[in-house]
């Protein structure tokens, strides 16, 4: 190896490539040009160094396609509008989604809730609603009602020596079903009138939630004199 | 960059008009296939969108694009090694089949310069395609585009040494590959 200019030629070598790109140290310039000043070989492959950068750098650009830049914004633009869109159902999502899990719940609980009560409201065979102990249902339960004026006329037509107090079974045709005496005197007489008032009365049945419904009525008859 | 980061269509028009011919350059170099290169056009612009919020502006936006662009395209390169490595690719047609893309030096040039460029293009794109992807990409970077060092190390992500190490390298390669081209004084 030949040792011209305080520096080889293999250092030499070494800092050609970054010398035509001017990034060596001032001293390393100086002991380069030097010693090519001297080394033909090296001067040599100095020169071929700046040739071929000459020649890459004289490489032509290449034609671009015609439609690239019209694809890439197409395709871009698709990739935004996505973005976009995905970014908003993820705010979206992220705002709703404390207040949405609770509501649902809530919302799922009153629904169940009432359709198990609905359920149960309407079922007329599992309900007997009790004249003036439904009250707490007003609205819901419509009381039983005479509709004819038999039991006026069969009232009139008996003379109890006490207070009678009876306990009628109604069912929800209007019929009465079943008839016990709480209280007063009984007699065949009384009897009697009982079994007419059950074939001959007809009542309004109660209804509930506008269904008829089984009811029991407690009707008090007394004799008014004069 | 602040219009790109709120995501204004203006602002990616502008981009897309301003960068994507010269990243198409790079890429047609380093893949050597002007279907490739475009494909991968795309794919990097996707990516300047997809990251732009996490731009911070420690570099230029064009050395930033750059980086993503050469991440891109030395991704594509260790794919298409790792899936054709054992194929034979030729260097004089690109892999569409359209034969090899130049363009005349001057506007009316005689039928000697054309074949002269022609071929010295060729010759060119071969060399290239000779060197590995790194050293490809630094040669491109600082023969081609006329980066600095300190952007090709931001672009690649390496150091200013390396860069001037691995130049050195690609460089005595190409001058080799090239050697026929390269007009030197005789004493």
């Amino acid at each position: 190896m030949k040792v011209l200019s305080s520096i080889s030629c293999q250092a030499a070598l070494e800092l050609m490539s970054p010398f035509i790109d001017s990034m060596v140290a001032v001293e390393e310039a100086q002991c380069l040009r030097a010693h090519v000043s001297e080394c033909v070989r090296c001067r040599r492959q100095l020169q071929s160094f700046v040739s071929l950068r000459n020649v890459i750098g004289c490489a032509e650009p290449v034609p671009v396609p015609e439609d690239l830049q019209l694809d890439t914004r197409v395709r871009l633009s698709h990739e935004r509008r996505h973005n976009n869109r995905e970014r908003l159902q993820t705010r979206f999502n992220n705002l709703l989604r404390p207040v949405a899990m609770p509501a649902l719940m809530g919302i799922s609980l009153t629904l169940v809730g009432f359709v198990v009560l609905l359920g149960s409201l309407t079922s007329s065979h599992a309900v007997i609603a009790e004249d003036g102990r439904s009250m707490s249902l007003v609205g819901a339960y419509q009381p039983t009602k005479a509709t004819d004026p038999t039991l006026r006329r069969l009232g009139a037509s008996v003379s109890l020596e006490d207070a009678l107090s009876v306990q009628t079974e109604i069912n929800n045709a209007g019929r009465i079903d079943d008839i016990s005496i709480i209280s007063g005197t009984r007699s065949p007489g009384v009897d009697q009138w009982l079994q007419e008032l059950v074939l001959l009365s007809q009542f309004r049945p109660a209804t509930f939630w506008g269904m008829p419904v089984r009811s029991r009525v407690i009707f008090s008859f007394v004799t008014v004199r004069g | 960059m602040s219009r790109l980061q709120a995501n204004e269509d203006a602002a990616y028009d502008e981009l897309v008009r301003v960068y994507h011919a010269s990243i198409f350059h790079v890429a047609y170099r380093m893949l050597g296939d002007s279907s490739d290169a475009a494909d991968a056009v795309q794919e990097i612009f996707l990516k300047v969108f997809r990251n732009v919020q996490r731009f911070r502006g420690d570099s230029s936006l064009k050395t930033w694009i750059y980086h993503i662009a050469f991440s891109e395209i030395l991704n594509r390169l260790r794919w298409w090694k790792r899936r054709f490595r054992s194929s034979t690719v030729s260097l004089d047609d690109d892999r569409s089949g359209r034969g090899p893309v130049f363009h005349l030096a001057a506007p009316n040039p005689s039928p000697l310069q054309a074949l002269e460029s022609k071929e010295r293009e060729i010759a060119i794109q071969r060399a290239l395609t000779k060197l590995s992807g790194e050293h490809r990409s630094i040669v491109i970077l600082r023969d081609i585009e006329g980066f600095s060092y300190t952007e090709i190390a931001d672009i690649l992500g390496i150091s200013s040494g390396t860069v001037k190490s691995r130049l050195a390298r690609a460089r005595a390669d190409m001058k080799r590959s090239l050697a026929r081209y390269l007009s030197i004084q005789r004493y």
